[in-house]
């Protein structure tokens, strides 16, 4: 048992190209040593209990050459800074940046410019080894971007390997908003590997939103490292709406007093899909806030895991945490593993944490049936509305508006958006 | 409007309704009040559709329809209305964008267009008027955080914008304070035409002050064992159920 899953991680990485991006020598020093060690974890990986990788291991992914497409079908929001990867390809550049915004893609990136941001997991030293493109985003010293950047990941084609690297800094008392989409083509059994860095300095501002819309039937694994300073503002919107496989990583290290911290999650998922989110608040200075929400529904045979850590350390006094997850069942075969966790070292501390999962309110249901509403409609109707509170933290109205039309489209869900 | 013959029905296995028969035609008003635990709302379920009932005997027909054999929206389309003794409450659904929805589905049920919106909101100001909402109540979500006379009058705010051809008020009264006994009872009976039929289920006579009601009936133990006019109403209020318990005939 244990040596297949181990030959298989190999066996895995035998078609997979080295890394194409210049990275910092501490990041790969110890990298291909580490890996030559490791394994697919399994169930016995406490991080890795609810979350099997063995259908993974089977697949032999091999990179192909796309076909040339029309980006334009996978934007989300109309006015924004954009770029585009097709696969490994950046396909598509704004051009028309305001000052302060930069952003270098694949090769302009100098070793120099990245954050070594140390992750142990299999996924972070896979992206190490095998990263092939991505983006470097600087926001200058006191720059509000008056408009969202969008970052356009494309999957396309079966059985395709893509890792994508990123870093994402946000000078002092600067503000930002990010859309980050995944998407897919025709992937079949192909896998994804996304890797952000993201450091707010002192007084900075940031709201980054993943839209997760993947095909049916790909693998994707997106793993977000942050650091805050003084005074910053972190939210990251984590929304997941299709995908046969998704496992994050949120791992936030506050490292500096009065920072604020919310990570919101949604995800809506269907037939045989799988989505994991592992999240991490590290308290390590006091007079911090942390908001934590992630609301699940569930339907077929849709499985989900939620493992949310707050640490608050010996120091850090003072800290409000808060942290939620609430999930519907809408059949009784959709699971939900759910796991809060707190780890409190220091004594003057506000925090809290639940998890609740249920059926759909079958009252409500009756209730809207008894003024004329077909099932269908009363059904989904209850639905958005428990989404509803989640999903309103997506600041951007024209976001907001792409994820509404998404989940009619797959789940003849209709929310209303704030008049 | 309305037959409902040897009604039986029970729920996991425990009878409840045992021979019910009542018929309401069009115009008219009828009281049902009895003790609590005598199947009053369960009545008003099944008459809504309420599943976890089993019905083992009876038949009821609704405007030549057997109603058993809609489902619980058909029978809204159809006309049929309860305004709920304990109405949920729905966070995040809007009370005017789901009774927006619902207008439309039964439009469309009838082979209607739809309602423009602006004909909806002149709808929503004119009906909100009738029963005194307060606007701000008609956009909030469906009873969240309403007060229990809040939540019935929002009953009978949808009653009005759905106007049903039989309305069956559950309890409506109760939670009430004498201004919104008042204005409740003021709605329905201007809601009131020879088309249409309510069925009032209380356990005061006080509202009956209100609505002059055609019939009192008496359900008790799952039967209505007597019916009357008017006057029954008072006579309750003075001697309690227990003559009746007594005098009832098998
Ligand atoms: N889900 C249920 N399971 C078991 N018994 C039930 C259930 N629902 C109702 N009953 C029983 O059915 C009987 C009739 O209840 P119902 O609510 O119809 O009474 P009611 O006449 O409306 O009383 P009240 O005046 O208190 O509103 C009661 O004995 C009640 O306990
Ligand atoms: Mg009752």
């Amino acid at each position: 048992m244990e040596q297949s899953t181990k030959a298989s991680l190999q066996s895995f990485r035998s078609n997979l190209s080295a890394a194409k991006l210049a990275l910092p020598s501490v990041l790969i020093a110890n990298n291909e040593g580490d890996l030559s060690l490791m394994d697919f974890p399994t169930s016995r990986h406490e991080a890795w209990k609810y979350t099997r990788l063995s259908r993974l291991a089977k697949i032999q992914l091999e990179s192909t050459i796309a076909a040339p497409i029309d980006w334009e079908d996978f934007n989300m929001v109309k006015d924004a800074y954009t770029f585009v990867f097709q696969n490994t390809t950046c396909i598509y550049i704004s051009n028309d940046l305001p000052d302060g915004l930069s952003i270098k893609i694949g090769d302009e990136i100098a070793t120099t410019d990245w954050l070594s941001s140390i992750n142990e997991s299999h996924v972070a030293k896979l992206n190490v080894a095998h990263a092939q493109n991505g983006c470097l985003i600087n926001i200058a010293k006191g720059i509000q971007v008056d408009k969202p950047i969008q970052i356009i990941y494309i999957t396309d084609g079966p059985k395709q390997p893509n890792f994508w690297r990123n870093q994402l800094n946000i000078e002092v008392g600067a503000k930002a908003n990010i859309h980050i989409g995944y998407f897919s083509k025709d992937a079949i059994d192909s896998y994804s590997n996304v890797h952000w860095s993201v450091f707010l300095k002192e007084n900075s501002h940031l709201i980054m939103t993943k839209i997760q819309n993947d095909g049916e039937a790909n693998f994707h694994f997106s793993t977000e490292n942050i650091s805050q300073l003084k005074d910053s503002n972190f939210t990251l919107n984590t929304v997941t709406l299709n995908g046969a496989f998704v496992r994050n990583d949120v791992l936030v290290h506050v490292e500096g007093e009065n920072c604020e911290t919310h990570l919101n999650g949604a995800y809506i998922m269907k037939e045989n899909q799988h989505v994991d989110n592992h999240t991490t608040v590290d308290h390590i200075f006091p007079n911090c806030n942390s908001y934590e929400l992630y609301k699940g529904v569930m339907d077929d045979k849709s499985t989900a895991v939620f493992n949310g850590k707050v640490f608050v350390r010996p120091n850090a006094q003072k800290i409000n945490a808060f942290q939620s997850n609430a999930n519907v069942l809408l059949s009784d075969d959709a699971t939900i593993n759910s796991k809060p966790e707190l780890e409190i070292y220091a004594d003057d501390v506000k925090c809290s944490h639940g998890s609740t999962t249920g059926q759909l309110d079958l009252e409500a249901v009756f209730y809207l049936r008894s003024r004329g509403i077909s099932e269908t409609e009363a059904r989904s109707m209850v639905v958005a509305a428990f989404m509803t509170d989640v999903l309103s933290k997506v600041a951007s109205n024209d976001l907001k508006s792409y994820i509404y039309q998404q989940l009619a489209a797959r789940f003849n869900l209709h929310l209303q958006g704030e008049d | 409007m309305i037959t409902i013959k040897n009604l039986h029905a029970s729920i996991e296995g425990k009878p409840i309704l045992k021979g019910l028969n009542l018929t309401v035609n069009a115009g008219e008003v009828h009281a049902i009040m009895g003790p609590n635990g005598a199947g009053k709302s369960t009545l008003a379920s099944i008459l809504a559709g309420r599943e976890e009932y089993e019905i083992t005997a009876g038949e009821i027909d609704f405007d030549g329809e057997d109603l058993l054999d809609l489902s619980v929206e058909e029978r809204a389309r159809e006309g049929l209305f309860l305004a709920f003794q304990y109405p949920v409450e729905i966070p995040g659904v809007s009370n005017v964008n789901f009774l927006r929805t619902a207008i439309n589905e039964i439009r469309e049920h009838k082979g209607e267009k739809a309602m423009s919106a602006k004909e909806f909101m002149a709808l929503v100001r004119d009906k909100s008027a009738l029963v005194e909402l307060d606007s701000k109540l008609a956009s909030r979500s469906v009873n969240e955080g309403f007060s229990g006379g809040e939540k019935k009058r929002n009953e009978i705010f949808q009653m009005a914008m759905l106007n049903p051809k039989l309305a069956i008020l559950d309890e409506t009264d109760s939670g009430l304070d004498i201004d919104a006994l008042r204005i409740v009872a003021n709605g329905v009976n201007q809601l009131k035409t020879d088309q249409n039929a309510t069925i009032i289920i209380t356990h005061y006579q006080r509202l009956l002050d209100y609505i002059i009601p055609d019939f009192v009936h008496v359900l008790y133990d799952g039967r209505i064992v007597k019916t009357a006019g008017k006057e029954l109403a008072l006579e309750l209020e003075e001697k309690g159920y227990d003559w009746i318990k007594e005098n009832k005939v098998n």
